[in-house]
């Protein structure tokens, strides 16, 4: 390509020197032509230049256009290659556009089948799993009542205890992975229990207004609530706060969910930057993933406001 | 006179697991069991048990609607619901519906005799 472009941009000022090659040959020709035929008037001064001592002089105004063709020549094809190059640029933009585009399609499409997959495998360790050993405690249960031997029970007991164990363990697992009682109850039982055990943990006051009769569909209460989660994690890691307060409020075509914090801040672009954190960028991820907008504002020493806008008629096919 | 028994779980496993377990207690019986809440409704109004165990299971009908349902068509009949959630929100929807206890699964050697001795001798 470049190749190409460099031969080509040579050719175009060899066309353009040619042509005023041929231009010079004919002012030479016509000059001497007319120096025999026209007006002596008009023609002496040309006819002087042809004096011996001006020869040079006239040889080099009659070859001036191979020089201009060459140049003319050489500007149109750097004009052009230029144009080039700018449609280039422009294409490259445009699919640079798409690329970014299709990834963000992408990475939304992970975000939410993370969720799906995390739903999923929740059910089954509960239907599946948990149930299955409440089973065992339970035939475990019958067999320490029917044998009365003190070894038997013993180790009878042991069992049910290691079962209990693995069970509770579960039920961590469990809620870590979705928060149980979000698809029963909606959001705002749930961020109730989560900004609750928030203020158990730390020594944050914490307030939650949730200005929000209705349940909203399954993808955006998940959404929120991790939004909610994740910001609330640097808060208590980070933000050295007194306060912060959650609200959740429903306009006529969206919802708007803000953390604010009044702890120390940080410089936005560098927590982006040298951070390898994936908080702030899970966040915009998720609000985007179901057609939200975030906007982070910050700076040091003035407290954290993060504010997620999500248009109601947004969520599509995801079911959280 | 022995006590009347509906068994409400989507497993039948554990269903099974449930019944045997019950049968350490001589004075109780199995009477019949549901998969869900429509049917334990159904069965509670045939049946009239003097004890429902209800799972909590998120269904069509969760166990919290069957236990409203239940109580206020037959208010005699007493409801435990057994299930693997611990969740202060479902234990206070449970006692609001009517439930008498709420006993986690893997306690339930511990505790579910007991406490239907209680419920149900409070009743006799
Ligand atoms: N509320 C806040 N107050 C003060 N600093 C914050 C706050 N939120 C984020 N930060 C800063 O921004 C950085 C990036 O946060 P982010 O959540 O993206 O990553 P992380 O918390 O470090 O890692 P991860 O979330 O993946 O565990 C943090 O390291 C922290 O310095
Ligand atoms: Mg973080």
């Amino acid at each position: 390509m470049a190749n190409s472009q460099e031969s080509g941009k040579r050719s175009l000022a060899i066309i353009g020197a040619a042509i005023g090659l041929a231009i010079s040959i004919l002012i030479i020709v016509y000059s001497y032509d007319y120096a025999i035929s026209a007006d002596p008037r008009i023609i002496g001064f040309w006819f002087y230049l042809t004096q011996k001592p001006y020869r040079l002089l006239q040889l080099s105004v009659s070859l001036f256009p191979i020089g201009i063709g060459y140049f003319v020549g050489k500007e149109h094809q750097e004009k052009k290659s230029l144009k080039i190059v700018a449609q280039e640029n422009r294409l490259l933009y445009q699919q640079t556009l798409e690329k970014q585009e299709a990834l963000d399609q992408l990475m939304h499409r992970i975000s939410r089948a993370h969720e799906e997959e995390r739903k999923r495998i929740s059910r089954e360790l509960h239907d599946g799993i948990a149930q299955n050993l409440s089973g065992i405690i339970l035939d475990v249960g019958y067999l320490k009542a029917v044998i009365g031997e003190p070894e038997a029970q013993k180790h009878l007991q042991e069992l049910t205890d290691l079962a209990k164990e693995t069970v509770i363990d579960l039920r961590r697992i469990l809620n870590d992975l979705r928060p149980v009682i979000l698809d029963s109850q909606g959001l705002a039982p749930t961020l109730g229990q989560h900004v609750e055990k928030f203020g158990r943990e730390t020594n944050i006051e914490i307030e939650l207004k949730m200005d929000l009769a209705q349940r909203l569909p399954p993808g955006m209460e998940i959404t929120i609530f991790r939004i909610v989660q994740e910001a609330l994690n640097n808060v208590k890691k980070y933000a050295q706060a007194k306060a912060v307060t959650v609200a959740v409020g429903l306009d006529s075509d969206s919802v708007g969910v803000t953390i604010q914090d009044d702890g120390q801040g940080f410089d936005l672009v560098k927590g982006l930057q040298d951070h390898r954190g994936f908080g702030l960028v899970n966040m915009k991820d998720r609000a985007e993933s179901i057609g939200g907008t975030i906007d982070v504002a910050t700076q040091p020493g003035a407290g954290t406001t993060i504010k997620v806008t999500i248009p109601l008629a947004s969520v599509g096919e995801f079911d959280g | 006179m022995s006590k009347r028994i509906l068994l409400v779980d989507n497993s039948k496993q554990f269903r099974a697991n449930l019944k045997r377990f019950l049968r350490i207690d001589p004075d109780l019986e199995v009477i019949a069991e549901a998969q869900g809440g429509e049917e334990a409704c159904a069965l509670a109004d045939e049946h009239k048990p003097d004890l429902v165990l209800m799972d909590l299971k998120m269904g069509a009908m969760d166990g919290i609607e069957a236990t409203r349902r239940i109580k206020n068509a037959n208010p005699q009949t007493q409801i435990i619901v057994l299930t693997v959630y611990d969740e202060d929100l479902y234990r206070s929807d449970a006692a609001a519906a009517g439930a008498a206890d709420y006993i986690l699964k893997e306690e339930i050697p511990d505790n579910l005799l007991r406490s239907i001795k209680s419920i149900l001798s409070i009743k006799d």
